[in-house]
């Protein structure tokens, strides 16, 4: 395996490939930095121009498009709060406060290094441990994915701030938003209102770019007079040189670049599961847990490095199995069929140039962010913010519509955004959390279809639930972390009452 | 030699001219609507045929995907486009003759402009090694006799899988425990781990695991039997030609689209499938070429439609 | 706050109610998590809304008592904050989105920034034009010609 790891190191180097690796992490940040513009549609469309060519340098591209907009993504969420892919949604929590603070380069800076390194560790994990890893995929049935999915809601516990019944109720809200739409187990409508247009439920990025994006906007809009930005800190250069990063972070980084991998290997979980479990990790484990959400470094360096380490790692099943992890996998492997390549066991055996190469390629495109992020990211897009705000709410607001609308080319959405927008600037207002409201829409529906699955497959005997031995290991884990959780809180009681400002 | 030269460029650039002024269609970039997310077997196809098709019909073709709903949601928001010709849908069966059955829709089989199917490909049951059964026959006999006992993953309520599943098991008498999984790839996944018995979804997928005897594959939904798959069998050889049902992919306008301009895509389409690369595409992805167009795809729809809207009422899954 | 404690506390009981009320009707196991979240959200809401009328009832007493000593209690910060800038961005948006499919993007997008930025206090014709003209050149450069994603045709190209 090594032997043929190294084969494929010179096919990698070669020109084209490199040149491939290059324009495609550049257009992957840029793709990453535009709301609504995703890596799948970028691949989907570069694809078809590389059919020519070696596929090497079709996975090239797709590598760089791949990493690249992983870490693209924080670039508007740092800036705008516009979560640029829904996989940043974690990094809003943290970079936009930054920004606010006058912090915005160091947030930048945090979110590139912190992209790449896990970027890197998963192509490691995918380059030395794939074959094993794949047989821990294929042992996650469906019950084993309801513990995942509520570990991440009892997760919530972390997130929901200081007023417990707020922040519940925040969460109920976003699973009851997840709800909307068919069924896909009965095939029933709920709560669709008769309306064709919640047939198919929210679109997630609609949501969120609805729910963070749009209330910032309002507000600075309000308040054109005073300055939104404290917007000097692009000029002063961040504090601290890399190796200062290096030393605060390389805890959180290892942790968030794990918790990456062990939701990448599962498919269909994602780098938005992967971010925010990292980031209630960290906010778990830090002594300051308070900071958080106020422009804490620390929260970046979670959600990047965690969303990153997703994308070797989903790269696994694909490889290995044949089965996508998420939809850029399954346009690889679309790649990979169109070149005659049968993506399943025997690709590593028959291919090995290709498979080796393609890990070889994830492996440098991670690294290539901190030479290109750095380079466009805090030279070309920070210099948004220097726009006066009665131009920047405009164009903010241009840029979402446009965004909005490539999703599903309806318009529709734009106004649903608009709805959201409202209800997040209201909760905002009356001190419920948005950071629950996420995690209800993306884990509530994937803990009830996989609940009942399980439901299905064992004719409701709930046992199997706790019998099997990986469902047992969550279940334990679990506990740890709520009872750590517990003792946390009984631990801080005895301070003085803090005074409940907002959230 | 250079005035023929001259001559011949002047000659073919008039006729092309003409031939544009008499159509002129298309003049703008057309959009394609793929009522599946992208990365899916449905956008694949369609991905690669618009290539060809671009040349064809010398304007840019940029597919939209608009996921959910089993396809509805792309289809509802086409049959609201205008029909002009510059948005086509590139859609598989079942969002058209399915769906409609259990959803409210916008649209049916008779609102939508016919143009022309382009493939198809059979679905396949699949077992473990261990599975006491060699041939489909055995294998439904042991479904039979456990009535209950096995699940099978399919790709959902109102899949055209699971469809193809029901129609043969209630043709048996068989009970089987349908599991719905978001595709073929979730299914494979839960069929290789062991937690469903059957794997049913598209071929392709399966196939590597067949070839290493992880699975065996013995039944597929078409008629005729696989070539790729010696040990499955066809509705024809079990004697029930009569309940084939297949994916298959077509091409459609919103209604009201003139005619002239469906026969131009459908003109461009057949001609796009004669790339050579697009058949070895195709047969990489275990599909065959079946071009129907015009009146003989209405009336295949319409059939289809009417044969699914029987087996749904049969299960219980029509929807009023 | 504590009137907005209340208000919202009442706000997610009535969501809450309907949810269970709609949830019932769902086909079988269809049905468990509608009725447990709505369940729960009416639970979670009944200690906001039992705060919120403690304290209101709370601060009656004090006004009867002391007028002005308000102070001590924290004064909530306001709903809106500019309310005439906060309509007129609203409203800008819904008639940019109405105008989007009709007129077409990239006209529909530069006439609603320009007239926003104006709306909201910008007045330096060459900032605005300029800013105007290079944001929507650029997303023309990037979605028409690199990327070719169809967006709401232009109506003077319409066919």
């Amino acid at each position: 395996m090594f032997e043929s790891l190294l084969n494929a190191l010179p096919v990698v180097l070669q020109f084209g490939s490199l040149i491939s690796l290059f324009v495609g992490t550049l257009i992957g940040i840029l793709i990453g930095a535009l709301p609504g513009l995703n890596p799948v549609m970028a691949i989907a469309l570069m694809l078809p121009l590389t059919y020519g060519f070696d596929p090497i340098i079709a996975l090239g591209l797709v590598a760089g498009i791949y990493n690249g907009s992983m870490y693209g993504g924080a670039i508007p969420a740092i800036l705008l709060n516009i979560p640029g892919t829904p996989a940043a949604i974690a990094t809003t929590f943290d970079g936009y406060p930054m920004t606010r603070k006058g912090e915005g380069g160091l947030a930048l800076k945090t979110a590139c290094w912190s992209s790449a390194i896990g970027g890197i560790v998963s192509a490691l994990a995918l380059m030395t441990l794939a074959p094993m890893l794949a047989k821990v995929t294929l042992a996650f049935g469906p019950a084993e994915y309801f513990w995942v999915a509520v570990f991440g809601l009892v997760s919530i516990a972390v997130l929901v701030g200081k007023d417990v019944s707020k922040g519940m109720l925040s969460a109920l809200l976003g699973v009851i938003i997840g709800l909307v739409g068919v069924d896909a187990i009965s095939g029933e409508e709920r709560f669709t209102f008769d309306t064709l247009y919640l047939v198919g439920g929210f679109e997630l990025l609609i949501v969120l770019i609805g729910l963070y994006a749009v209330p910032p906007v309002l507000e600075m809009a309000e308040r054109r007079n005073e300055s939104y930005f404290n917007a000097d800190s692009f000029r002063a250069k961040p504090s601290g040189g890399s190796l200062g990063l290096l030393r605060r972070h390389w805890r959180t980084w290892s942790r968030s670049s794990l918790i990456g991998v062990a939701v990448g290997i599962l498919p269909g979980a994602g780098g938005n599961l992967a971010a925010l479990l990292s980031y209630n990790e960290a906010k778990r484990k830090a002594t300051d847990s308070e900071t958080f959400g106020n422009g804490n470094p620390v929260g970046i360096a979670a959600a990047e490095s965690g969303n990153s380490a997703d994308n070797a790692a989903a790269m696994i099943p694909s490889l290995t199995l044949g089965i996508p992890g998420n939809l850029i996998a399954a346009l690889v492997l679309g790649a990979l069929m169109i070149h005659g390549l049968q993506p399943g066991p025997q690709l590593f055996t028959r291919s090995p140039d290709v498979v080796f190469g393609f890990m070889w390629q994830m492996l440098l495109t991670a690294m290539l962010l901190l030479l290109l992020g750095g380079m466009v990211a805090t030279r070309l897009f920070a210099q948004v913010l220097r726009m006066p705000s009665a131009l920047l709410v405009p164009t903010t607001l241009v840029l979402m519509a446009v965004g909005v609308y490539t999703v599903n080319g309806n318009v529709t959405d734009l106004y649903v955004m608009l709805a959201f927008g409202l209800a997040g600037y209201l909760l905002n207002r009356l001190g419920f959390p948005l950071a629950p409201v996420v995690l209800g829409v993306l884990l509530g529906p994937m803990a009830e279809q996989n609940f009942r699955l399980t439901m299905l497959i064992a004719q409701n005997d709930w046992t199997v639930l706790f019998t099997r031995p990986i469902s047992l290991g969550i279940v334990a884990l679990l506990a740890v972390v709520l009872l750590s959780q517990a003792w946390k809180t009984l631990r801080q009681r005895p301070r003085p009452a803090a005074h409940p400002g907002r959230q | 030699m250079k005035t023929t030269l001259l001559l011949t460029t002047v000659t073919v650039s008039a006729l092309a001219f003409t031939q544009a002024m008499a159509s002129d269609y298309p003049n703008r970039p057309i959009e394609v609507i793929v009522p599946a997310p992208a990365g899916g077997g449905t956008d694949n196809v369609a991905r690669m045929l618009n290539q060809y098709l671009e040349a064809e019909l010398g304007q840019p073709v940029a597919v939209l995907n608009v996921a959910g709903g089993g396809g509805a949601i792309g289809v509802n928001q086409f049959s609201r486009a205008r029909p002009d010709g510059y948005t086509l849908l590139s859609t598989w069966n079942s969002p058209i003759t399915t769906v409609p059955h259990m959803q409210r829709v916008q649209y049916s089989y008779e609102t939508l402009t016919p143009i022309t199917s382009t493939s198809q490909s059979a679905y396949t049951l699949c077992v473990a090694p261990d599975f006491p059964a060699e041939s489909g026959e055995e294998f439904l006999a042991e479904l039979q006799a456990n009535p209950g006992k096995y699940t099978y993953g399919n790709d959902g309520v109102g899949g055209t899988m699971r469809l193809a599943a029901e129609r043969i098991f209630e043709a048996y008498d068989i009970t089987a425990r349908p599991i719905p999984f978001g595709g073929a790839g979730e299914t494979l996944q839960n069929f290789l781990g062991g937690h469903v018995d059957i794997y049913g979804g598209s071929i392709t997928p399966v196939l590597p695991y067949v070839e290493e005897g992880q699975a065996k594959c013995l039944l597929v939904t078409s008629a005729d039997d696989n070539e790729a798959l010696p040990q499955a069998s066809g509705l024809a050889a079990l004697g029930h030609p009569e309940l084939e049902t297949v994916l298959w992919r077509m091409m459609l306008g919103p209604e009201g689209m003139e005619e002239a301009r469906a026969e131009a895509v459908a003109d461009a389409v057949a001609r796009a499938v004669e790339q050579p690369e697009f058949q070895a595409f195709l047969a990489a992805q275990g599909e065959t070429l079946n071009l129907v167009r015009g009146e003989a795809l209405h009336e295949r729809l319409k059939q289809e439609t009417q044969a699914i809207g029987g087996t749904l009422e049969n299960l219980g899954l029509k929807q009023q | 706050m504590n009137h907005r404690d209340l208000f919202s506390g009442i706000a997610f009981l009535i969501i809450g109610i309907t949810i269970v009320w709609m949830g019932k009707d769902f086909f079988a196991d269809a049905a468990y998590v509608p009725i447990g979240v709505g369940t729960l959200m009416g639970a979670f809401s009944l200690p906001l809304i039992w705060r919120g009328m403690k304290s209101v009832l709370a601060a009656h007493a004090t006004t009867d008592s002391a007028a002005g000593s308000n102070t001590t209690t924290h004064p909530a910060p306001a709903l809106v904050d500019h309310p005439a800038r906060f309509t007129t961005t609203l409203s800008c948006c819904l008639v940019y989105y109405a105008a989007l499919p009709i007129v077409g993007f990239y006209t529909t997008s530069a006439l609603f920034i320009t007239l926003l930025a104006v709306l909201l206090g910008e007045r330096r014709p060459a900032v605005v034009t300029g800013i105007a003209l290079g944001f929507i050149t650029l997303l023309y450069a990037l979605f028409a010609v690199v990327l070719k994603r169809p967006l709401p045709v232009e109506f003077f190209l319409a066919s």
